[in-house]
């Protein structure tokens, strides 16, 4: 802006206009005397006295208020906007624990001797780290403590009469001079009515004294040609538009702050569960029932409303080289209010109950399996989630059948191993892996192991993985007489005898599994409020034109007037010549033009 | 028939990278001719096959966007290679629609340049058959959301060219300016030959002697009082200088770099013109933050959930807001305020290629591995 903002105006301040681009204004480089650039608008500033003296006596509400004075300025607030990016960066390039709590371990085992380090300096965690905070904290203080007085000078701005017609027009480069042969009376109508109602216009007389000494003698709002005053009067018209492109900005960064305040406010009363349901059972929204739960610092657990989904059906669409192309689920909910009522939840379209929003986030299968223990008792009787890898089209999956009961619990049983719904094998018959997702040749294979399953402990164990550490694995003698782990492979309808008289195993069916995400956050709605207003507060901010147009009209003793006149932008406007142009043209045609 | 659409649009792609090539040699023709000795109308006849070339270029790009859509069975926007062909035509866009405002002509060869290095990437190392896609980029949002994005990424380029030039005009101007005073001549470093200020606003503003105006605003700015500006006959101001002594800015020995240079407007209105386009591509890119939240919230139920690609969109929106408010609220020069949009910029392009070619993100229509 430096450049293009002219010296003057520092002149029509002097005159009693506010300068049209606030403190941050025209030639801050060039002149070493002035304060950093500061956010607030021009006049706003208290007398810095307290700062000037910077360096004695102070006290600490001076020190405090050279604090709020350095923080609400523009340049530290410059610095903590980019201090942010600089922050978030790390975010980007490290996982995250809220993000995939997966990657992070994979990152520990990757890396085991740089991760503690890593971690200390909460690079998992950059976005709860207290740096983060510290930044995004400080920059919305800076912001408040920058746009409320802002926002107090431009309600006033916005009550006010535009302002005066400055002395000298000569300092801005986009102005006009002509003659028209008729009475400043007449041409003031036409140009009131020029300017329409997007401009608020100001009339003003002036005693003829030549145009240094402009005494404001009379002022209204409306024209009048004939003029009570004696025509040798100086008739001044003020006039200026785009007060939105101020609105604009202030209502933009007051609904960031909005912005920033809802999604706190989500945070503290939202709840969010997952869990896993297979195709004919019925999931209850009740913390108890989730797999997981987390919930905000304010919720309350009466808050959640006991309604019940049951999924009835999957189903999956895959291209036939195994990509996904649309998933269904369908499900029967029945709501606390005793409605029951068919849905259909697919990706990108959340089923809606209760102010909460039921999401599919993942499928798979779960082979529905009995077991029986050593005494012939049945131990486990139902179907077992085994979870596709993850970037597996042809859903390879693993899980873990934890049998706690079996044989009393001495010595408890589990297995571990995969899901194939497509077996592919080698020519020695070991799995390779699964072509495709759809259950073409499905085949589970197992390892066994018993011991003590170590449930008891409390300690929340992986669906995906067994800790085998304190377990015997299952072996058998195999042909070449030594011993070798046993591997258990069965298809669906498929039994087997389980070695060392364990018992059997029998898949009986393959039902499909989802994994359903559910939110409770009132906050979206007003997350949208404020992003549309933020949005279009910036487009108001960055493209309204915020115009200043003064004319001053001088008669002539041949009874013409002599019209002057300039204008004045905020920021560069290349439009504002065509605009004073534009302006001008309402005056009779025969002026005509005098070059300065 | 399918399958071949999907040929036919790859095959058509490089009819339109051709057509690039041609209109970037023939751009480099028209600037390299830009010296005082070329006659006018010479300089101005390579620059006129270049712009054919440039549209043709662009209604093949078009043509093939369209076709790949017809082949996909959806919009045309979906993986890397496709947001690629998106993003650099609405580069190329952008360019030859302003142009038909101001004559920005001068910037043909580095978007051409750019335009032909982007596509051949997207060809070689990019490509992927057309196909459907995933249910998660099944939404409308995809439509809005990333069609904004690959428009905004437009802008942006052509932006950051602008203030590429800005800065090499900066360094010129500068040597003149030393190179004038060494010779007396107390050059004045806005006076330099060049376009006129920009007039994209649309207004239809005639600005008149482009090169006296700027000298004559960096006076007025300077206050030093010499130069008046009135009004001209095609309603543009002329300056008028008062002092009489025009600086001539008489570059000791013109080599062919500075005549090249010569064709480039001064860095001021460069630097404006940038400002305009990273203006308009901000509130793009705040629209496609938005929009990216709202088709968040309903794919994988949450608005914002800091996926690498959503720390990198937010990071880049961050260094544009700063970069407008350096230029707006400080007075900066405006070197700085060009590396700004710069930092916006290389923020961008790491958005795009680096986070998903090298960061795992959900946003995985990279299709690349
Ligand atoms: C959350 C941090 C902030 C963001 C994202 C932000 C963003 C923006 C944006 C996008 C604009 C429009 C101009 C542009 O940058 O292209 C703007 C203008 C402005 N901002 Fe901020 N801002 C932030 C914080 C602040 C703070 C802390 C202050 C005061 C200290 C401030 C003062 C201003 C002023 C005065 C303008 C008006 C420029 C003008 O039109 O004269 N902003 N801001």
């Amino acid at each position: 802006m430096a450049g293009y903002t002219p010296h003057g105006l520092r002149g029509t301040t002097e005159t009693g206009a506010e300068s049209m681009s606030g403190t941050e204004s025209s030639n801050g480089r060039k002149n070493p005397a002035r304060p950093p650039a500061k956010c607030a608008a021009a006049g706003n500033g208290r007398a810095p006295s307290s700062v000037s003296g910077r360096t004695k006596g102070l006290g600490v509400r001076g020190w405090l208020r050279w604090i709020w004075r350095q923080l609400t300025s523009m340049r530290v607030a410059l610095l903590l906007l980019l201090l942010l990016a600089v922050v978030a960066m790390p975010g980007a390039f490290f996982p995250q624990r809220r993000v995939n709590p997966i990657l992070v371990n994979q990152y520990f085992e990757d890396n085991p001797a740089l991760a503690p380090w890593l971690d200390r300096a909460y690079m998992f965690d950059v976005f709860s780290s207290p740096w983060f905070s510290a930044v995004y904290l400080l920059l919305f203080v800076s912001l408040i403590g920058c746009i409320v007085p802002r926002t107090k000078v431009h309600l006033e701005a916005l009550r006010s009469e535009p302002t005066k017609v400055p002395a000298r027009f000569t300092r801005f480069p986009v102005r006009s001079e002509r003659v028209v042969h008729a009475t400043p009376g007449q041409v003031s109508v036409r140009l009131h009515a020029a300017f329409g109602r997007r401009y608020r216009t100001k009339l003003g007389t002036e005693a003829p004294k030549g145009h240094g000494g402009a005494g404001q003698a009379k002022a209204s709002t409306t024209p009048d040609a004939t003029a009570t005053s004696n025509e040798s009067a100086i008739r001044t018209i003020s006039a200026e538009r785009g007060y939105g492109k101020e609105t604009g900005n202030l209502v933009f960064h007051l609904a960031l702050v909005g912005l920033l305040v809802v999604t706190a406010w989500g945070q503290l009363v939202h709840y969010r569960g997952q869990a896993m349901i297979t195709e004919g059972s019925t999931f209850v929204n009740s913390a108890l029932d989730y797999d997981f739960f987390e919930a905000g610092a304010l919720f309350g657990a009466d808050g959640v409303a006991p309604y019940r989904i049951r999924l009835d059906e999957f189903v999956p669409d895959f291209t036939v080289d195994a990509q996904a192309r649309d998933f269904t689920a369908f499900v029967t909910l029945f709501e606390t209010d005793g409605t029951t009522s068919e849905q259909t939840i697919r990706v990108n379209h959340p089923l809606t109950v209760g102010g909460s929003r039921v999401y599919l986030m993942g499928n798979g299968f779960a082979p529905d399996l009995t077991i029986t223990d050593a005494s012939g008792e049945v131990a486990h009787d139902g179907p077992v989630p085994f979870i596709p890898a993850d970037d597996d089209p042809g859903y390879a999956s693993t899980g873990v059948v934890m049998v706690p009961d079996a044989n009393d619990g001495d010595p408890q049983v589990a297995f571990n191993g995969s899901f194939l719904p497509t077996a592919l094998r080698d020519d020695d018959g070991a799995y390779l892996g699964s072509a495709h997702p759809l259950p073409l040749d499905p085949v589970l294979v197992l390892q066994m192991y018993t011991g003590d399953l170590g449930l008891d402990e409390g300690v929340p164990r992986s669906l995906l993985t067994l800790d085998t550490t304190d377990l015997d694995q299952v072996t058998a003698t195999g042909d070449d007489g030594a011993q070798a782990p046993v591997q258990l492979e069965l298809a669906p309808g498929e039994s087997v005898e389980l070695p060392n008289g364990h018992g059997t195993l029998t898949f009986n069916d393959l039902p499909r599994f989802v994994a359903l995400d559910l939110r409770y956050d009132p906050s979206p709605i007003w997350q949208g409020i404020f992003a549309t207003l933020a949005f279009g507060g910036l487009i108001a901010a960055l493209f309204l034109p915020r115009r200043r147009i003064w004319v001053r009209l001088v008669p002539r003793a041949d009874g013409a007037t002599v019209v002057h006149a300039a204008a004045l932008a905020r920021h560069d406007d290349p439009g504002l010549r065509a605009e004073l142009d534009r302006i001008l043209t309402a005056l009779p045609p025969d002026g005509a033009r005098k070059k300065q | 028939m399918i399958a071949e659409l999907g040929t036919l649009s790859t095959l058509v792609i490089y009819g339109a990278i051709a057509s690039y090539v041609v209109a970037m040699i023939a751009f480099a023709v028209d600037l390299s001719g830009f010296g005082k000795d070329a006659p006018a109308d010479r300089r101005r006849r390579a620059a006129g096959i270049a712009m054919s070339t440039a549209w043709l270029g662009i209604a093949l790009h078009v043509g093939a966007v369209v076709l790949r859509g017809i082949a996909a069975g959806r919009v045309p926007w979906a993986n890397m290679y496709e947001f690629t062909l998106m993003a650099i035509m609405f580069t190329v866009a952008v360019f030859l629609v302003v142009n038909r405002r101001k004559d920005i002509r001068y910037l043909g060869l580095p978007v051409m340049f750019l335009a032909v290095i982007t596509l051949l990437v997207a060809i070689t190392l990019l490509y992927v058959a057309a196909d459907g896609v995933q249910p998660a980029l099944q939404s409308y949002w995809l439509v809005i959301h990333v069609s904004v994005a690959t428009v905004a990424t437009g802008l942006f380029s052509v932006g950051a060219l602008a203030s590429v030039l800005q800065l090499i005009r900066h360094g010129d101007e500068r040597r003149r300016a030393r190179a004038g005073a060494e010779s007396g001549g107390g050059a004045d470093p806005g006076g330099d030959p060049g376009g006129g200020p920009p007039t994209g606003d649309g207004r239809g503003v005639t600005v008149g002697n482009s090169r006296r105006t700027v000298a004559a605003r960096e006076q007025v700015a300077a206050g030093d009082g010499r130069t008046v500006v009135a009004v001209g006959a095609d309603g543009g101001p002329v300056a008028l200088d008062l002092g009489g002594e025009e600086p001539e800015v008489e570059p000791a020995r013109p080599t062919f770099f500075s005549r090249m240079l010569d064709a480039f407007p001064a860095s001021e209105s460069l630097e404006r013109f940038a400002y305009r386009l990273n203006a308009v591509g901000l509130v793009g890119w705040t629209f496609v933050l938005v929009t990216g939240a709202i088709w968040a919230e309903y794919a994988w139920g949450r608005a914002w959930g800091w996926d690498p690609k959503e720390v990198v969109s937010l990071v880049v929106w961050i260094i544009y807001a700063a970069y407008g408010h350096v230029r707006l609220t400080t007075g900066w020069n405006k070197r700085t305020v060009a590396y700004f949009s710069l930092a916006g910029f290389t923020a961008l392009m790491f958005n795009y290629y680096g986070v998903n070619i090298f960061i795992n993100s959900l946003h995985s229509y990279a299709g690349v591995g």
